[in-house]
């Protein structure tokens, strides 16, 4: 990657990376759950998690099936709500928020790369990046100019114009990725992303993840993927029963 | 609004499919409710509206020329009351005949106008132009020409030689049977003169006020001046009675057309909108706000329903004109053959909002729906479909039978929304064949068309025929007797019944106002009159009398009857109640025997051997040598054809509706399950067992569906034909009740599974030809 994704700069005009501690130490936590729980009827999705998610950290949060990591995503992500405890991202707290509130947090302040992609099957490649920008009001020109960029700094522009179907699973994520970048989210939220991936393109999407993180951006990353979480991640967090079982620095 | 634009277009445009059969079912469904609206419409006071319309006349006077002058009788428009008039037009009698011979009418009353319009009884010519001299006549709407029609025929009429038919004219209160140029008709031999008028409507209004109206009208002329007087409450009594039973029918179907309309159309949208919720959980996690999920599916329904809205809007007008335009005789059903434009703007304005209205309610679901839940939608089967599957999977069927049969249990929102679509078109189907066979039945039972195929008239004899020109001239009946006459009509081959009915008006004990007696004798018993309760009369003394004459005497089967006809009184036992017959009474004529000896005209009515056929018979009857007898056959009550063309189109019409409905409920079963569909194939199973299992699951719900539709239609079919009955106060014969046959059920019934199997095969194909590695590309 020659340009930084984040700002379409090179990167080395965005900074050079900070370490992990220094930036715990000097900056005030980007993501914050105290108490969280969730339950599902009589099954425990989240028992009591506390985490912290400093700015331009990146944490995979790795455990067996079950053990609430997706859980843990869709409640930073304000897609499904705590039974108790609070989560404050950015400083909002989420938990307060009605629904059109977490919709316009979700535009503005996160990016979600999932692991079946999620693109629309009605628009386009180039489409699909466009929208979330064009859902905060970015002006048509503008919006398709910074997807052409991503796009193409993710090596798919020649495949803007191809639907959802066409494109390999690579380039879904990719295209996924670009979209999640579009409104420069202070956080970026991926769920296995590479788990329905062949290995090169697999590898790719690493490389992208740990480019994006070299230049600052915050990263929240669930994977069973143990490469992943060694090559992206500066923390790694262990779930077991929907509680933190283990935290490690990688 | 940008982004939610965005959305709802490129749905619109990249499912190609989807939106064609919403438009498609829209338009079919918008088409089916403007021809139900306007048929409710239509029904609705017929012949009031074109009394409005025409500027009818609420009296006729006729007045004999040699008692009273022309300008005598124009005079009369001065009296007290009268708001507007027309004529005198002079009027003659006579009837048409053959060139060889035969009597085509009874005697018309032909009278003479310059043009069919004038301010008032305004004619309205239906076919063909007005006469404009001699030679040309034009014959009124109701007036029936021998069994063969008339426009473009010559006859006979005396006075005028040969004339022919130019053209045919409705009269709303009937004040002529024909017209001519005024100069004709007095050549013909004018022997009266003929006055309309009109009064203030509210002095107009009953039987009593028209009668103090005519007096003042009348007041000052010679006391046998006039010949007659006719009210238009007389024409609008019948014309309500002949459309009061065809108008039930309608109502009927219509209400039908327009409840099946509004449940397809919601069928199809909220299936079409839940069908979408996948999508819901990547728009919300992208940031769409659930208002703007909500308004993103009610524009995707909203635009396409639109353009099929117009497009069904413009195609009921054309099938309400040619639909309407089917009901030749004007009384029943007006004049206006297209639709009101209010009506047309009324359901311009209904449909999107019905679309909008249906599409909101999952529209708001999905709004609120969780993100995760939506995401996760598609997943591999749980629960109940996993338990379904695995059973079906160890049974002795053919693996793509029990995977289809599993289909329907995996998504049962989809699947309740198919089988109200299969059940809809089975129950249309059933209920509309069954209420169709009830109308011919009803309409057999009172006109007697199955006993009675010819009725000859022996019109009071005219003279002796004579030539005169090369031409002969045809004298008016025979000089025959009763006895002569019927002897005569047992003689001809292919008779197989002759029954004498003289017909007259009287009071009986109970009742306010005369009703129609009815005295035969001969086959009686032959005529086939459907008995609600007791027996035909078997001889002198007893009756069989018309449901509503018991409910307004308040009399029973058993009880006994006084008749006052002129200055005689007759006591019958009624022993019978036969439908259809209204206020009627029916005896023989030994009971009134007085009536022999009357002048009062008999009609004979003759039923034919199976395999006769009707004009041929009318034929030998003046190759008998009878030619003076009128021969024709009888008068429908119902004409039946106009009434199978409306019911038929609006069946086809909803069975289409309920068909393309479950086309498209297996489209969107399809595109769900594509992937599933690209597995079976990777693991070996044909594109034809593809579509065996994509047929499979609807042939099952359709299974289904007949089974709970064929009752709902019956149960409906019996429920409406009862309230019809309700409605005409007459109790019914079961066998316009219980119309369905075993063997027709079993057809009705497969009826639904055809429906469900017809609309998923085009779909099933196209699964088949799925291409297998681009499904498995498939999220």
């Amino acid at each position: 990657m020659t340009r930084c994704p984040v700002c379409i700069r090179s990167p080395t005009t965005c900074g050079p990376p900070v370490p992990i501690v220094a930036i715990m130490m000097q900056t005030e936590a980007l993501v914050r759950l105290s108490g969280v729980h969730k339950r599902y009827g009589e099954t425990v999705g989240l028992d009591g998690v506390d985490l912290e998610i400093a700015p331009g950290e990146s944490v995979a949060v790795m455990g067996p099936s079950g053990s609430g990591k997706s859980t843990l995503l869709n409640i930073v992500a304000g897609l499904d709500r705590p039974t108790s405890g609070s989560v404050t991202v950015h400083g909002e707290k989420l938990t307060a928020m009605g629904e059109g509130a977490l919709a316009r947090y979700r535009r503005r302040r996160i990016g979600m790369v999932f692991q079946f992609f999620h693109l629309l099957d009605d628009l386009p490649a180039l489409d699909n990046v466009m929208l979330s920008a064009r859902l905060i009001g970015t002006p048509y020109k503008q919006a398709r100019s910074r997807a052409l960029a991503l796009l193409d700094e993710l090596g798919i522009a020649g495949r803007k114009d191809a639907y959802p179907q066409q494109l390999s699973g690579g380039e879904r994520q990719r295209a996924g990725v670009a979209r999640a970048l579009m409104n420069r989210p202070a956080l970026l939220l991926a769920d296995e992303p590479t788990g329905a991936l062949d290995s090169r393109s697999g590898e790719q999407v690493m490389d992208l993840l740990l480019d994006l993180n070299q230049i600052g951006q915050t990263l929240l990353i669930v994977t069973h993927d143990m490469r992943l979480a060694e090559r992206c991640a500066s923390r790694v967090v262990h779930f077991v029963d929907g509680r933190v079982a283990e935290m490690e620095a990688v | 609004m940008r982004a939610t634009w965005i959305i709802a277009r490129a749905a619109v445009r990249r499912r190609r499919t989807q939106t064609a059969l919403i438009g498609v079912i829209v338009t079919l469904c918008t088409a089916t409710m403007l021809v139900g609206l306007a048929l409710l419409a239509a029904v609705s006071g017929p012949f009031d509206r074109t009394f409005a319309q025409l500027n009818g006349a609420h009296a006729t006077a006729q007045f004999d020329s040699a008692k009273v002058t022309e300008d005598q009788v124009a005079a009369t428009a001065q009296a007290e009351g009268v708001v507007a008039s027309a004529g005198p037009f002079p009027l003659a009698v006579a009837s048409l005949g053959r060139p060889g011979g035969q009597t085509m009418t009874t005697p018309l009353r032909i009278a003479g106008r310059s043009a069919p319009g004038g301010g008032m009884d305004e004619l309205r010519l239906t076919r063909g132009r007005w006469a404009s001299g001699p030679g040309e006549i034009v014959i009124g709407s109701h007036t029936r020409v021998g069994p063969d029609g008339a426009l473009g025929e010559s006859f006979t009429l005396r006075g005028a030689g040969t004339v022919t038919v130019v053209g045919t004219a409705y009269s709303v209160t009937r004040t002529a049977d024909a017209w001519m140029q005024p100069d004709v008709v007095r050549q013909v031999g004018a022997t009266g003169s003929q006055m309309l008028y009109r009064f203030a409507p509210a002095s107009a209004q009953t039987a009593e006020q028209l009668t103090a109206r005519m007096a003042a009208v009348t007041a000052g002329l010679p006391a046998d001046a006039v010949t007659g007087i006719a009210s238009y409450l007389t024409i609008r009594e019948q014309a309500g009675k002949g459309a009061k039973t065809i108008s039930s029918f309608l109502t009927v179907f219509a209400a039908l057309s327009l409840i099946v309309a509004i449940l397809v159309i919601s069928n199809v949208v909220s299936g079409a909108v839940i069908a979408g919720f996948r999508s819901i959980g990547v728009l919300k996690a992208i940031g769409f706000s659930p208002g703007q999920v909500t308004a993103a599916y009610l524009l995707m329904m909203t635009g396409p329903a639109l353009i099929g809205c117009v497009i069904g809007a413009i195609l009921g007008n054309f099938a309400t004109s040619w639909l309407l335009g089917q009901f030749g005789s004007e009384h029943l059903l007006g004049l206006d053959t297209s639709p009101a434009p209010w009506l047309t703007g009324l359901v311009v304005i209904a449909i999107p909002l019905l679309v909008a209205l249906t599409a909101l309610v999952p529209a708001l679901r999905a709004g609120r729906q969780s993100a995760t839940a939506a995401l996760a939608a598609g997943a591999p089967l749980t629960g109940r479909g996993r338990r379904v599957q695995r059973r079906l999977s160890r049974s002795w069927l053919p693996r793509a039978v029990s995977l289809g049969l599993a289909l329907p249990v995996v998504r049962p929102a989809r699947t309740l929304l198919t089988l109200i679509a299969i059940m809809l078109g089975g129950a249309t189907v059933v209920f509309a064949t069954g209420l169709l066979t009830s109308a011919q039945r009803w309409n057999d039972a009172i006109s007697l068309e199955g006993q009675v195929q010819v009725e000859v008239l022996n019109p009071p004899a005219g003279g002796p025929a004579e030539s005169a020109g090369g031409e002969r001239r045809q004298p008016q009946g025979t000089h025959l007797t009763e006895p002569e006459v019927v002897a005569f009509l047992r003689s001809l081959p292919g008779t197989r019944h002759v029954t004498v009915l003289k017909q007259a008006q009287v009071t009986a004990s109970g009742m306010t106002q005369t009703v129609g007696l009815s005295a035969y004798s001969g086959d009686s018993g032959s005529l086939g009159y459907e008995l609600l309760a007791g027996r035909w009369f078997s001889g002198a003394g007893e009756a069989v009398v018309g449901p509503e004459l018991l409910r307004l005497t308040g009399k029973s089967v058993g009880d006994t009857l006084t008749l006052y006809i002129e200055d005689k009184t007759v006591q019958v036992r009624i022993v019978g109640e036969a439908f259809g017959t209204h206020e009627e009474v029916f005896l023989d004529l030994t009971s009134m025997s007085f009536l022999e000896n009357t002048d009062m005209p008999s009609r004979y009515l003759v039923g034919l051997a199976p395999g006769v056929i009707a004009d041929q018979y009318i034929d030998s009857i003046v190759n008998g040598g009878n030619a003076g007898l009128i021969a024709a056959p009888p008068e429908s009550q119902i004409d039946m054809v106009p009434l199978r063309i409306v019911i038929g189109t609006l069946t086809v019409l909803l069975m289409l509706g309920a068909g393309l409905g479950v086309a498209h409920t297996v489209v969107l079963n399809t595109r769900e399950r594509r992937r599933d569909l690209a597995i079976v194939k990777a693991v070996g199973m044909t594109p034809g067992q593809v579509v065996v299992m994509a047929v499979t699951s609807m042939a099952a719900l359709g299974l289904l569906g007949g089974v709970l539709g064929l009752p709902g239609g019956v149960a409906g079919q019996q429920w409406i034909i009862r309230l019809i009955g309700d409605s005409e106060n007459t109790g019914l014969p079961q066998t316009i009740i219980d119309v369905y046959a075993v063997p027709s059920l079993i057809v009705l019934f497969l009826a639904g599974v055809l429906i469900a199997v017809l609309g998923a095969l085009i779909p099933a194909r196209w699964a088949a030809r799925v291409s297998t590695a681009a499904a498995l590309h498939t999220e």
